[in-house]
């Protein structure tokens, strides 16, 4: 079966700068990808790209096997939900569901059964007669991903589908679009400069920065094991502990210059140089106050230094006695017992670690 | 709502003295613009044969019906309409297409081109009309209305072309790509979006290009014949000859239909939004 | 590709019925005078003849009434206009608001034969004034009466149009900067000095630079108010069309008034940064 969508080593410039340097990758049908990265990486051009706004340099974009090359954007079979929406605002939110129908010569009838089609899916069964200004910034979004989704693209692109959108309704909005992709079988790039829309909107993430893709995976591994520093910090927070990676007796440890030892499931064999133990602050547990128990592989102590409240989890700095810092994500259930300033031990699970090299 | 009164301490009187004076000259302007139109008003309805001092012993719409009766008021009047009309179809055909373009980002130069469409408006009516009939000289076209059109064409397009890239340039380009984007292709998007947005702003470039070319007389001075005669020029020849009232008659069927025309608008467009896209920067017209 | 397609026919209306009229002009406007003839003579040459000609105190003078004609009834007009686009946002209420808006607006677009013819009445032989104009001794005929009438029409006409445009920039005025004004203590009348002004100049140099453009230019005012006795330099291109027929001297013409509109333009944009 030939992919929904292959890019060929796509180059695209503007001017002086580079958009898109030789990026390559495809997309399955019935699959949902997320390209993130922040703004002016190029997630958007490949976006134009694919919708026919702009042409490549070099290279191919392909869809459903066809070199798109030269295709105008009304003769490809793509969706596509703009981040304003860009709903037309002289016509009712049925005209703008049926207008991609309109020019496909779809007969009358079928318009007005897909249009009340398309209003049950999006639940806006009765709005079809409301102007767009009549209608809440979440419905505007659903008409739009109504207009887009009516004329059965082959490819649905949603760019920052719900960055215009306040907090409470993104997450309301970021379940139900998973699940009307899913249940409709629809094949979609999400481009998002939000690492949470990522990870819950695409099956597979693309890591983007200044023109490449720096990696790509399903949610879990872009989290837990970034290949670069870049993709690390963008994913979300992070501890960067120095130190060692030896043979120790019970297995490979990773030891920091104060003389704690993490395991880790394996010496890291590629970057034979790896100095570095990326941790997620999910990875540490605050076990309690340090009593001055023996130290075991797998944990340390540190000086409580801030705590900060992020709603459901908590987050807490800790100085290692070896000088450097590292954040703990604990669960908000209790109240803390601790005070800025006391002795806390910490449990590490090394584990979800990945490594890196000076 | 006076603003900050409450406030004020010292220098009242002062205040008061010059708020005074200002609501005088304000009065005073009112009556300045409007006394006249009463008089001509006055005047149309005057029963007597003769120019005579106002007021008139006994009203009468006599001149009124000489209007009709006139023999160049008619004729001058059709030609006026026609020259207009045909001003205001190239307006909106050739004006919106080249606001499209100038606007569309696909033009080098684009900037230049908006200035050299927009530069009528600061070269007086006379010298593009006695330019305008140098040059149809040379090309020994000395007579017909096509001459007319071509004059009133270029005193107003910068007008039409102003107001539509005033709607273009505020709208969302993005419309026109989720246009393309299901399946319309340029002509049909812009038939299905662009236009009905930029309506308002072809509108306005229309009545524009109406009211000057209706009104001028500067430019057709220079381009008008014994069959083609609009009736502004008529009207200024009349006005010198002699005193005739039916021209008092005619002003004043304009100011209803002026008044009439400004209604209709204000009801269906809103005044506000015609004054934001066609006046600011620019008189009504040179004449 | 296709917008150069759109531009085209715009362009080429531009550009037949207005840069190739005023290039001709300028070449005209240096041909040798032939009576009864339009365009160049050939083998005959270019002259300066038609400039030097111009050189008299009667065209200067001219020159010099339009000009000062012009800058007087501009100045007039932006100095009521001002006040009046102020009373009308801040003080009126809002339907006597919209009302005198929808009157400016149709003054604006009413027709300015119909203002002048409707002067020409008031200020005439027989208008409400004339028992005025006798009892002050002023002459009706008189030229300073005409140059007032003349004054008074061309503020008429632009007037409605200044206020328009103030209205807009009143509009933009936070009133609070006035009200904090006042809190701290000064006059009305000099919060307007000093906060009102300064923020609406740009607007007020912007309409006097259209009366004053509109004044100078004007043509049919003066040709129908003045009665032959009172010109402007637009009036003398169209004489020298209709009564003598020498084109290269109106060309000249053309070219001096083109010339006095674009300085002065260039010369207020400049003064207003």
């Amino acid at each position: 079966m030939t992919d929904t969508l292959e890019f060929d080593a796509v180059t695209k410039q503007f001017g002086a700068v580079t958009a898109l340097d030789g990026v390559g990758f495809s997309v399955k049908q019935g699959e949902t990808i997320a390209l993130l990265g922040p703004s002016g990486c190029g997630k958007t051009t490949i976006l134009r790209l694919i919708a026919g706004f702009e042409q490549p340099d070099a290279g191919r974009v392909l869809l459903g096997g066809r070199d798109m090359a030269g295709l105008r954007p009304y003769q490809r079979n793509v969706g596509l939900l703009f981040q304003h929406y860009a709903l037309f605002p002289h016509m009712t939110v049925a005209e703008n569901i049926a207008y991609g129908l309109r020019y496909r010569g779809t007969p009358k009838a079928e318009v007005a059964a897909r249009v009340t089609e398309m209003l049950r899916l999006v639940r806006l069964e009765g709005m079809a007669d409301r102007r767009p200004d009549q209608l809440s910034g979440g419905q505007q979004q659903r008409v739009a991903l109504a207009r887009a989704m009516a004329t059965r693209p082959e490819l649905l692109l949603l760019d920052e589908p719900l960055s215009a959108l306040d907090a409470r309704l993104r997450q309301d909005l970021r379940t139900e679009l998973r699940d009307l992709l899913a249940e409709t079988g629809t094949t979609a790039i999400v481009v998002t400069h939000d690492q949470e829309e990522a990870m819950s909107l695409g099956q597979r993430i693309f890591v983007m920065r200044a023109g490449r893709i720096l990696q790509q995976g399903i949610p879990d591994e872009v989290y837990w094991q970034p290949q670069d520093r870049f993709t690390a910090e963008f994913m979300g927070r992070v501890n960067w502990l120095d130190g060692s990676f030896v043979t120790g007796a019970a297995g490979p440890v990773f030891r920091t210059p104060g003389g704690w030892e993490i395991a880790v499931p394996a010496l890291p064999s590629g970057q034979a140089g790896a100095t570095e133990l990326c941790l997620r602050p999910e990875s540490i547990e605050m076990v309690g106050a340090d009593h001055g128990i023996r130290t075991d592989t797998g944990t340390m102590r540190g000086v409580l230094e801030q705590t900060t409240l992020l709603g459901p989890t908590r987050i807490l700095s800790v100085r290692l006695s070896d000088g450097q810092s590292v954040e703990v994500a604990m669960p908000n259930r209790s109240q803390a017992m601790l005070q800025v300033g006391s002795f806390v031990m910490l449990a590490v699970n090394g584990h979800n670690g990945a490594f890196f090299g000076a | 709502m006076s603003i900050g009164s409450n406030t004020v301490m010292r220098g009242a009187w002062q205040d008061r003295l010059a708020g005074g004076l200002i609501w005088a000259l304000l009065g005073v302007t009112l009556v300045f613009l409007l006394l006249p139109l009463v008089v001509a008003v006055v005047m149309s309805l005057d029963s007597r044969p003769f120019l005579g001092q106002l007021p008139p012993p006994s009203l009468s719409l006599q001149w009124y019906a000489k209007v009709f009766t006139s023999d160049y008021i008619g004729p001058s009047f059709a030609t006026s309409l026609v020259v207009a009309l045909v001003a205001v179809a190239l307006n909106a055909t050739a004006g919106t297409a080249a606001a499209v373009a100038i606007t569309s980002g696909r033009l080098p130069g684009s900037r230049l081109l908006a200035q050299l469409f927009l530069s009528p408006l600061v070269v007086p009516a006379v010298v593009i009309g006695f330019g305008l009939l140098l040059v149809l000289a040379r090309l020994g076209i000395t007579s017909g209305i096509g001459r007319l059109m071509l004059g009133h064409i270029v005193i107003t397009l910068p007008y039409a072309i102003r107001a539509c890239m005033a709607s273009l340039v505020g709208q969302d380009r993005r419309l026109t790509e989720a246009a393309a984007i299901l399946g319309a292709n340029e002509w049909q998007a812009f038939r299905s979006v662009t236009l009905p947005l930029i309506r308002t702003g072809i509108i306005t470039g229309a009545i524009f290009t109406l009211a000057i070319s209706l009104d001028d007389v500067a430019v057709s001075m220079f381009l008008v014949d014994r069959q083609n005669i609009t009736l502004p020029v008529a009207l200024v020849t009349h006005m010198r000859a002699a005193f005739d009232l039916t021209i008092a008659a005619i002003a004043v069927m304009a100011m209803v239909f002026t008044a009439f025309v400004v209604l209709i608008l204000d009801v269906t467009l809103g005044i506000d939004r015609v004054i934001g896209q066609g006046l600011y920067r620019s008189e009504k017209e040179n004449s | 590709m296709g917008a150069l397609w759109l531009i085209l026919p715009g362009l080429t209306l531009i550009c037949a019925g207005f840069a190739a009229p005023l290039a001709l002009l300028a070449r005209q406007s240096l041909d040798v005078f032939v009576p009864g003839r339009i365009g160049a003579v050939e083998g005959m040459g270019l002259t300066g003849e038609n400039y030097r000609q111009l050189l008299t105190p009667a065209f200067l003078g001219l020159v010099w009434q339009t000009l000062w004609l012009g800058i007087a009834t501009a100045t007039v007009a932006t100095a009521i206009a001002m006040p009046m686009a102020w009373a009308i946002v801040r003080r009126l209420s809002p339907r006597l608001r919209s009302l005198m808006l929808g009157l400016t607006f149709a003054l604006v677009f009413l027709s300015v034969l119909v203002k002048i013819y409707a002067i020409s009445m008031t200020f005439g032989a027989v208008g409400p004034f004339r028992p005025v104009l006798l009892a002050l001794g002023i002459n009706p005929n008189g030229r300073g009466y005409i140059e007032f009438v003349v004054a008074a029409g061309l503020v008429h006409a632009a007037l409605p149009v200044a206020v328009l445009s103030l209205v807009g920039a009143v509009q933009n005025l936070d009133p609070r900067l006035l009200d904090a004004a006042g809190c701290l203590g000064a006059p009305r009348w000099r919060v307007h000095l000093d906060i009102t002004l300064p923020m609406v100049r740009p607007a007020l140099v912007s309409a006097w630079l259209i009366a004053l453009t509109y004044a100078i230019s004007a043509f049919v005012i003066p040709l129908v108010l003045g009665r032959g006795r009172v010109n402007f330099v637009s009036n003398m291109i169209y004489t020298r069309f209709s009564e003598i027929a020498n084109y290269p001297s109106g060309a000249a013409i053309s070219v001096v008034m083109l010339a006095l509109s674009l300085i002065t333009i260039l010369l207020v944009a400049r003064a207003a940064r």
